[in-house]
Order: structure tokens, then C-alpha cells, then sequence
């Protein structure tokens, strides 16, 4: 690592972008997906039926009996709790109640709302499943919880890294940009690169950004840490349960109806939760959160929820935030601000859209990022390894094959475990979860026994064949179709297959091309895949 | 390899203890540490970049080190004077 600045930052960008690339490719397609955990999530549950939207908000609702059986279930079950939690649901036939136990999780039990008698644990008909979720939580933690947030985060700080160095190792990038010379092996393979990364630029910035702060606590423990020495006092930033103090004297609790009531009127929507923080204590308080739908989302990027607050006993109003309002701190807001951004709660389906393209074309810049490497070294051996340069260079592309064309495989493998295991297996989800990691290390296991053009080429079209077929699993298995979803209006389970279909079809043709770069030996793997 | 430990180690330390400047000044509270972390957040890949592109490897330790401390410093002497 010699030379003028542009040559130390083309090392850094080769070299930090390639250790990281598998792992950033894997967190950015299931990112990717996670754009339609929803409709995802319900294709996955085929027993669900559709929830139809809520009529739009025109007066207060009747909650009390729904107030009243709950506050006393509470009295008898968590009497000592710190908080308890209420979602009164007016015209349904149970609701549920929550409350934080000794050791400060929660703990919840659907009531009746006729009786006020806890409803009995029913099989239920729905199939257990993660759905979306699952890519979520690969995508933010693979599956590991703290030690897989920090790998996230690790991999994040090298996007980052390799990001910057490759702007500033890029000479022309505005020019560059409008060039494109298809069918010029690695030159080709570089110009794909850049018009991913270039054009998605500002998209992969704030994600990475975003991503990285909403788990600042986690990723900057200094900050309390500091805070602890100046005063003295942990400082804990995630706790659930009540922010103020309880004053130890007992004291009654004010009715909840006329609480509730105002903050449907002021807040106009129906109220989503009544959480009552130390129950019984003469300080305690009451907070009335407000519903978001699609409706009251609309023009706005923040989901924060409203909320009233009242004094638990005299029931006066304290303070009133209003829903989708940022929050007075400069910080907290710009962090809730980069969260809707990363999470998209406030996205309809155009916004989700156009971060799934970018996504995907992120997820395309870190694969050409990848394959340029070993082009490269395939016309010409660097020998930056030594005596074991070649072994390093057939990892570096068992690698690629795993992780380009093998995770592609499992995300689908995924979505087909979740029709062909038996409904009533224990844990269901988990052997879901199982089965696509099964897949992927079955992708792995084969890139390391085939020649490597072999390898690709089998797995894309295991890939492509999986997608196409998705539909058809679907018919056989349920019996519902995309025509069916489409008559429904369940446009979203529809759009899942259609999805899946142009993905098989994008794999396929990856497919065909690598096939016929076979008959050229010199140039075979130069179009390995895109 | 040395040079790799300056910016993923200094570079860290350097984003940790300017996040603890800037929530020095914000007073106790969570979202005075949030302040001073989303800072810290954006500042790491930046100095890691500044550790490849200055001259030597000696000066990429010696920068972080000194920007490091003189962050601590400076935190210390906010913390107790308010």
C-alpha cells in the first residue's frame, strides 16, 4: 500500500468492500426483502383472512365494559406491576391486557368482553410461521442476537469505509456514469458496478447511516458510559415501564372511560392503548395512545403515535402530544426521522417500491463488487497471497457462488418450507428458519465440490425453477392462485407471486448467459452471473 | 496490519469519545446521549478514512490518539463544570 492517495483509497476499497461483501450482500437482499415483510407475512399465513380497513373515525367508542373487566382482571393477577397496559377494541368479542411482571417483561391475556374471563388458549388455525419477519431479523441481527448485531454493525462501518474510498478512487464519476459497454468482460463487470453504486449512492448512505442509528445504544455504549462517571448513577437507555418515579403513598385510581373519551375526541381516532403506570401509587399516571392507520398516516413521515397523559388520580390533563408530530429534542427527532426512514412504517406501496429497486440494485453492486475482484485475477494472478494465492482465489469463489446464487436459493427455499412442513410440527417456525439455513449451507457444500461455472449455473437455475414454480406449490398445496388473490383485491399475496416470478425469471436468464459463455472457455466465467 | 489496527481501534476510539463531548453538553437524560452517539455513529468511517489517507502510519496513530484524548479532556471539563 504505496502511492498517492487515490491508490491507498482504491487499496482500502478492494480490500475492506471484499472481506465484507458477502456479508453486506446477504444483509442488503434480505433488507431488500424485508421492504414487503407484510405482504410476505401474509402469503405465508394462507388461513389468515384478510383484515378489511377500519371506517374512518367519527366519534368516541364505548369502551367501558371493556375498561372495567380489565382493570379488575389486573387488580387480581399483577396488583404489584409497574405498569399495566389496556387495549380496549370496541365491537370485537375479546381484547387484551398486558402488564410488566417482577423481572420487567411483559406478560399479556386476552379477556372476553362479555365476561371479563380469560379466553382459553385455542389451537390456532393459522399456521406458525415467522413469515417476513424472518428476513428482518437476519437482516439486522442474522438470527444471533447481540453477537449479530455487532457483526451488523461491523459490516455496516465497512460499507461505509469501502463507500467513500470507492468515490474517491472513482476519477470520472459523473462521465463514468453514462457509460455502460455491455459484453466487454471486466470492463463491463466495472461499469455495472459503478451505475449501481453511483446511482444508488445517496440511497446506500442514509440506509447504512439509518441502520447504524437505530441501534446507537448498542454501537456507542461510550455515551452512557460517560454519563455513568459524571453522575454516579446507571444510566440505562432501554427500560421498559414508566419514566416517572412512584411517591410509595397508595391512592385510587381515577375512571378511565371520561380519560379515554377525551383523547378520542382530541386525538380523533380510536383509541389503540390506556396504560396506567404504577398502579395504586398516589403518583401514578395515565397515557391514552391513539391508532395510526393509512388514513392518518397520510402527508406524514413520522408513525409516532398520539398520546394524552393524565394524572392518575385527579385524572387532569398533563400533556397532550399529537399523532405524527416530531418529537421537541433535536436528537430524538432526528433519530425518529432516520428510523421511519430505515423502517419505512410511514411507506405505501410507491415508497416501498423504490427502496425495493434500490435495494436491489444496492444488492447488484456489492455482487458485480464481488465478481470484479476475481475477474480480474482470473486474466492475471495478483499473488497477493503467496504460494496459496490459488486456494485463497477458489474461496473467494466458492464464496461468491454461495452467497450470490446460494442465498437467493434459501430466501426462496424459505417461502417453499413454508408449505411443504407438516402444519403440526412443535415450533413449526423454527424448522422454517432451520430450512433455510439448511439450504444455504447445502448451497455451500456443492460450490465447494463443482467446478465453479458448473456451480453457478446449478444454482440459478435451482433458484429460477423454485421462484417460477412458487405459484404452482401454492395451488397444490392451498389451492389458492394469483388469479384468486386478484379476485379477492388481495393484491398484496397476488404481488408476492408475481415477485417471485420475475426474480425466477431474472435468475433464469443470469442462468442462460453463463451457460453460453460455456462455449468459450477464455471468457467462461467472466459473465458468471449479474 | 499496523496500520489497519490504527483505524479500526483509533478510529474508533476517536468516534466514542467525541459522542461523549457532545453528550456532555446536552446534561444528563437519554436523549443527551443520543445526540452525542448519531455523531459518533457518522464520525467512525470518516477517521478510518483519514487513517489510510494520511502519510504515515505513525502519524494515523498519533491523529486518533491526540484527537482522542483531547475529545476525553475536553468531556471531563464540560461534565464537571456543568
Amino acid at each position: 500500500m504505496s502511492g498517492g492517495l487515490r491508490q491507498r483509497m482504491a487499496w482500502l476499497h478492494t480490500w475492506s468492500g471484499l472481506w465484507v461483501c458477502w456479508l453486506a450482500f446477504a444483509i442488503f437482499l434480505t433488507g431488500t426483502l424485508s421492504v414487503f415483510v407484510d405482504p410476505i407475512s401474509d402469503w405465508m399465513r394462507p388461513e389468515q383472512v384478510q383484515q378489511h380497513q377500519q371506517a374512518a373515525f367519527t366519534e368516541p367508542l364505548d369502551h367501558s365494559q371493556q375498561l372495567q373487566h380489565g382493570l379488575r382482571y389486573l387488580e387480581q393477577h399483577a396488583a404489584n406491576s409497574k405498569m399495566w397496559e389496556l387495549w380496549p377494541r370496541a365491537g370485537e368479542e375479546e381484547f387484551q391486557v398486558f402488564w410488566l411482571n417482577e423481572k420487567g417483561y411483559y406478560q399479556d391475556a386476552h379477556l372476553s368482553t362479555a365476561t371479563g374471563a380469560a379466553m382459553p388458549e385455542e389451537a390456532s388455525p393459522v399456521r406458525d410461521t415467522l413469515g417476513g419477519t424472518h428476513f428482518v431479523t437476519f437482516h439486522h441481527e442474522l438470527h444471533a442476537g447481540t453477537v449479530g448485531l455487532w457483526i451488523v454493525g461491523a459490516a455496516s462501518a465497512a460499507m461505509l469505509v469501502a463507500l467513500i474510498s470507492g468515490v474517491i478512487t472513482h476519477k470520472r464519476i459523473f462521465k463514468d456514469f453514462f457509460t455502460f459497454r455491455p459484453a466487454k468482460g471486466q470492463r463491463s463487470w466495472l461499469d455495472a458496478h459503478n451505475l449501481a453504486g453511483v446511482l444508488t449512492l445517496p440511497f446506500l448512505f442514509m440506509i447504512v447511516y439509518s441502520g447504524l442509528s437505530i441501534s446507537w445504544s448498542t454501537y456507542m455504549p461510550a455515551v452512557s458510559w460517560a454519563q455513568e462517571l459524571r453522575t454516579g448513577e446507571p444510566a440505562h437507555v432501554r427500560e421498559y415501564g414508566p419514566e416517572s418515579k412512584p411517591s410509595g403513598r397508595p391512592g385510587v385510581l381515577t375512571p378511565l372511560d371520561p380519560l379515554v373519551r377525551l383523547a378520542e375526541t382530541t386525538l380523533r381516532t380510536p383509541a389503540f392503548a390506556v396504560v396506567v403506570n404504577h398502579p395504586g401509587d398516589a403518583a401514578m399516571t395515565v397515557d391514552v395512545y391513539s391508532t395510526n392507520t393509512p388514513d392518518t398516516q397520510e402527508g406524514n413521515l413520522l408513525s409516532k403515535r398520539g398520546v394524552m397523559k393524565f394524572d392518575g388520580v385527579s385524572g387532569a390533563l398533563l400533556a397532550t402530544e399529537m399523532p405524527h408530530r416530531a418529537p421537541p429534542n433535536g436528537a430524538r427527532a432526528t433519530l425518529v426521522t432516520l428510523d421511519e426512514l430505515h423502517r419505512l412504517h410511514f411507506a405505501g406501496a410507491v415508497i416501498r417500491w423504490i427502496y425495493f429497486i434500490a435495494g436491489m440494485a444496492g444488492t447488484a453492486m456489492m455482487a458485480t463488487g464481488a465478481l470484479l475482484f476475481m475477474v480480474k485475477r482470473r486474466q492475471k494472478a495478483l499473488n497477493e497471497f503467496g504460494a496459496g494465492t490459488q486456494r485463497v482465489y477458489r474461496l473467494i469463489d466458492v464464496l461468491n457462488v454461495a452467497t450470490i446464487a446460494g442465498l437467493s436459493l434459501a430466501c426462496i427455499g424459505f417461502l417453499w418450507s413454508n408449505r411443504l412442513l407438516p402444519l403440526d410440527l412443535v415450533e413449526r417456525h423454527e424448522w422454517e428458519v432451520m430450512a433455510f439455513f439448511g439450504v444455504w449451507l447445502a448451497a455451500l457444500v456443492h460450490a465447494t465440490l463443482r467446478p465453479v461455472a458448473q456451480a453457478w449455473r446449478e444454482q440459478l437455475w435451482a433458484g429460477a425453477a423454485l421462484c417460477v414454480l412458487l405459484p404452482v406449490l401454492n395451488l397444490v398445496t392451498t389451492g389458492q392462485h394469483v388469479l384468486g388473490y386478484l379476485a379477492g383485491r388481495d393484491i398484496e399475496r397476488a404481488a408476492v407471486e408475481l415477485t417471485a416470478i420475475a426474480m425466477g425469471a431474472l435468475l433464469a436468464c443470469t442462468a442462460v448467459r453463463v451457460g453460453q459463455r460455456k462455449t468459450s472457455a477464455a471468457t467462461a466465467m467472466r459473465k458468471a452471473a449479474s | 496490519m499496523n496500520r489497519i489496527a490504527a483505524a479500526i481501534l483509533g478510529g474508533y476510539l476517536f468516534a466514542s469519545t467525541a459522542a461523549a463531548l457532545l453528550s456532555a453538553f446536552n446534561g444528563p437524560g437519554s436523549d443527551a446521549m443520543l445526540g452525542g452517539a448519531l455523531l459518533g455513529l457518522a464520525l467512525y468511517a470518516p477517521a478510518v478514512i483519514w487513517a489510510f489517507a494520511t502519510h504515515t502510519t505513525r502519524r494515523a496513530w498519533t491523529g486518533l490518539l491526540a484527537a482522542s484524548f483531547t475529545c476525553a479532556v475536553l468531556a471531563v471539563m464540560v461534565g464537571a463544570s456543568s
